[in-house]
C-alpha cells in the first residue's frame, strides 16, 4: 500500500491546479473570518470560532468534500486510476491509499491552518468566553477530516469527475432534506438530541452549545458511519467493476 | 506450463446484447497472439475483462495456470487498452514515475532507459496533454514496458506511429518475446504488421471467435492460388476451360490470372498451357495476405448469417 500512497502523493504534487485551489480556498476562508472579527472590540479565540460559523463553516461543508471528490474523480475521468486495478492491487489498498493521502492530507491541511490562526488569535487577544476551546477546535478538525474523507469515498464510489457535485449535494442538500423530514416527524426536544449527527448542525453546536460527551460521540461516530457507508459503496463498485465504459 | 492464458466461454452482455459471446482462446507462453476483428467486434472488451476493468457476465479467465486470485496475477502483466491512459497535466517522465510507484518498480534508472527507447527522453518539459497521438502511443508503450511484465496486453499499440516507429515497436515486441519469453496479446488494424509479428491469430467478429490458427496454419490456408501470366491471357482462359477443364479462375487487370482449382498439380497446368503454344511469363503459387484472409473469413461469416 505504501507504493500506492507514493503514487497518490505524486498525483497531488503534480496536479498543481488542485494544490493552488486547496491552499487558496483554505487561506481565503480563514482570512474572511479574521477580517470579520478584527473590528470587534472584544476579539478573542472564542469570537473567532463563533464568527467562523457565519463566514467559513458552511462554505467548507460544501467545498471540502467537493474538492477531494474532484481530486479523486478526475483520475477516473482520465482513466489513470485504472492503473491501480490493472496492477493487481487489493481494492481496500486502493481506497485506503486515497483516503490517507487525499482525505487525511487535505483535511489535516485545513485543520492545521484553522487551528494555527486560532492559536495566534488566542495568544494575541486571549481565549475569550469558551473555557474548553481546545476541545472545540479538536472537534472542528474532526469535522474537517470527516468532510475531506467523505469526498474521497464519494469520488471512489462514483468513479467519475461528476463526483464533486454529489460531494456538495450530500452535505448541503441530502443531509438538510433528511433533517427537515426528521423535524417534521419529531418534536424539538428530540431534534436537539439527534441533530448532532449531522455535519451542518455540528458546527453550530460546537460554537453555541456546551460540549457534552454525547456531542463528542455523535461527531466522531457520524464521521465513522458516513465514511464507512460510502466506503462500502465504493468497494462494491470496484468489485463489480463499475468503471466508465 | 505451456498455456499462460486461457479464456473459456468468456461472455459480456450489455443491455441484453452480447458484446463478447462464449469466447475461447488459449495462448502459449512466449507467443505473440494477434486479435483481429472489425471495430465493435469485442476485442477491447476482452482485453478489459482480462485487465479487471470489466466484469465478465459468464466464463472464466485463467492466468499463469490458475483461475484463482486473478487480481494478484495481474501484477505480473501490463496493459495498454484503448488510447494510453495518461495524466495530461504531467510530463512523460512524471507519468512513468506514477507507474513506477503503482507497480513498485525499484530501479529509478529504468524510466530513463524506457524513455530513451521510446524516444521521449528529450521531452522533459512538455505536458502529456500536448503530445501528438504518436507520442502518446510511445509513452503508453513505455508505461506498459516499465514493470518488465510476463504478459503484455496491447490494444492497437502501433496506432498513430510513423513507419519507423512501427518497425521499432515490432522489433522490440519480437525481441521481448524471443529473448525474455514475454507473452503478448495484441490487436491492430494494420494487419500486415500483425502478419509479420504474430505466432498465432484469432479472428473475432460480433463478439464471437471465427477462426483461431497458428502462423503455419495461416500460411497453409493462404497458399491457395496459382498466379499465371502468358503472352496472351485471353487465350489462356480458353485453354484453362477447354484443355484443362478448370473453371475456378479469376482474371485480374494487371495481366494476372489466378487459378484456384487443381493447383496441387502445377506440372499438369504448366504443361497444358505451354502445349497450347502460349508462352508462360509467370507461374507462381501464392496466397492471400492476412488482410485478404481476414476479409474472406469475416464476409463468409456474414454470408452464413445472412443465409440463416
Amino acid at each position: 500500500m505504501n507504493r500506492l500512497m507514493k503514487a497518490e502523493w505524486l498525483r497531488v504534487r503534480k496536479s498543481s491546479h488542485f494544490t493552488i485551489w486547496i491552499i487558496g480556498i483554505c487561506l481565503l476562508l480563514n482570512w474572511m473570518t479574521v477580517i470579520n472579527v478584527m473590528p470587534d472590540a472584544e476579539k478573542s479565540g472564542s469570537s473567532l470560532l463563533i464568527m467562523s460559523l457565519d463566514t467559513m463553516f458552511m462554505l467548507i461543508s460544501a467545498v471540502l468534500p467537493a474538492l477531494t471528490a474532484c481530486m479523486v474523480g478526475i483520475h477516473f475521468s482520465n482513466k489513470t486510476a485504472y492503473y491501480e486495478v490493472m496492477a493487481g492491487d487489493k481494492i481496500s489498498h486502493i481506497i485506503f491509499s486515497k483516503l490517507v493521502v487525499i482525505g487525511l492530507g487535505v483535511g489535516a491541511l485545513f485543520g492545521i491552518v484553522y487551528v494555527g490562526i486560532q492559536a495566534g488569535f488566542c495568544i494575541a487577544y486571549g481565549v475569550g468566553e469558551f473555557d474548553d476551546l481546545a476541545l472545540r477546535l479538536a472537534l472542528v478538525v474532526i469535522i474537517f477530516l470527516h468532510l475531506s474523507l467523505l469526498g474521497v469515498v464519494i469520488g471512489t464510489a462514483l468513479k467519475h469527475v461528476i463526483a464533486p457535485v454529489l460531494g456538495y449535494m450530500k452535505v448541503m442538500m441530502l443531509d438538510s432534506i433528511f433533517m427537515l423530514i426528521l423535524s417534521l416527524i419529531f418534536e424539538d426536544s428530540v431534534m436537539e438530541k439527534i441533530s448532532g449527527w449531522f455535519i451542518t448542525s455540528q458546527f453550530s453546536m460546537i460554537c453555541m452549545h456546551e460540549i457534552s460527551n454525547t456531542l463528542v460521540l455523535q461527531i466522531i461516530a457520524s464521521a465513522i458511519i458516513d465514511v464507512a457507508l460510502w466506503y462500502v459503496l465504493s468497494y462494491i463498485g470496484y468489485k463489480h467493476k463499475t468503471f466508465a465504459k | 506450463m505451456d498455456e499462460i492464458i486461457r479464456l473459456e466461454g468468456l461472455t459480456k452482455v450489455y443491455k441484453k446484447t452480447p458484446v463478447v459471446d462464449s469466447f475461447n482462446i488459449s495462448i502459449k507462453k512466449g507467443h505473440i497472439y494477434g486479435l483481429i476483428g472489425p471495430n465493435g467486434a469485442g476485442k477491447t472488451t476482452i482485453m478489459k475483462m482480462m485487465a479487471g476493468l470489466v466484469e465478465p457476465t459468464e466464463g472464466t479467465i485463467e492466468l499463469f495456470g490458475s483461475k484463482e486470485n486473478i487480481q494478484r496475477s495481474r501484477s505480473r502483466m501490463s496493459f495498454m487498452i484503448e488510447a494510453p491512459y495518461l495524466d495530461g497535466s504531467m510530463t512523460a517522465r512524471e507519468n512513468m514515475e506514477l507507474i513506477r510507484y503503482t507497480r513498485g518498480v525499484a530501479d529509478k534508472n529504468r524510466i530513463e532507459e524506457i524513455l530513451e527507447f521510446v524516444g521521449l527522453d528529450k521531452e522533459d518539459k512538455k505536458k502529456a496533454k500536448k503530445f501528438s497521438l504518436g507520442m502518446k502511443q510511445r509513452l503508453g508503450l513505455g508505461m506498459a514496458l516499465l514493470s518488465s511484465p510476463e504478459i503484455m496486453i496491447l490494444d492497437e499499440p502501433i496506432n498513430g506511429l510513423d513507419p519507423q516507429g512501427i518497425v521499432e515497436i515490432r522489433h522490440l515486441l519480437r525481441k521481448l518475446c524471443d529473448e525474455s519469453g514475454v507473452t503478448i496479446l495484441i490487436s491492430s488494424h494494420i494487419l500486415s504488421e500483425l502478419a509479420e509479428l504474430c505466432d498465432d491469430f484469432a479472428i473475432i467478429d460480433k463478439g464471437k471467435l471465427i477462426e483461431d490458427l497458428s502462423k503455419e496454419e495461416l500460411k497453409q490456408k493462404c497458399m491457395n492460388y496459382l498466379s499465371v501470366s502468358t503472352d496472351d491471357n485471353n487465350r489462356l482462359t480458353t485453354v484453362l476451360e477447354q484443355n484443362l477443364g478448370i473453371k475456378g479462375y479469376k482474371v485480374f487487370p494487371d495481366d494476372e490470372v489466378r487459378i484456384y482449382e487443381g493447383i496441387e498439380n502445377i506440372v499438369r497446368i504448366s504443361k497444358g498451357i505451354t502445349d497450347s503454344g502460349l508462352v508462360l511469363t509467370r507461374l507462381a503459387q501464392e496466397g492471400e495476405s492476412l488482410e485478404e484472409f481476414y476479409l474472406s473469413r469475416v464476409s463468409a461469416d456474414e454470408d452464413a448469417k445472412g443465409v440463416r
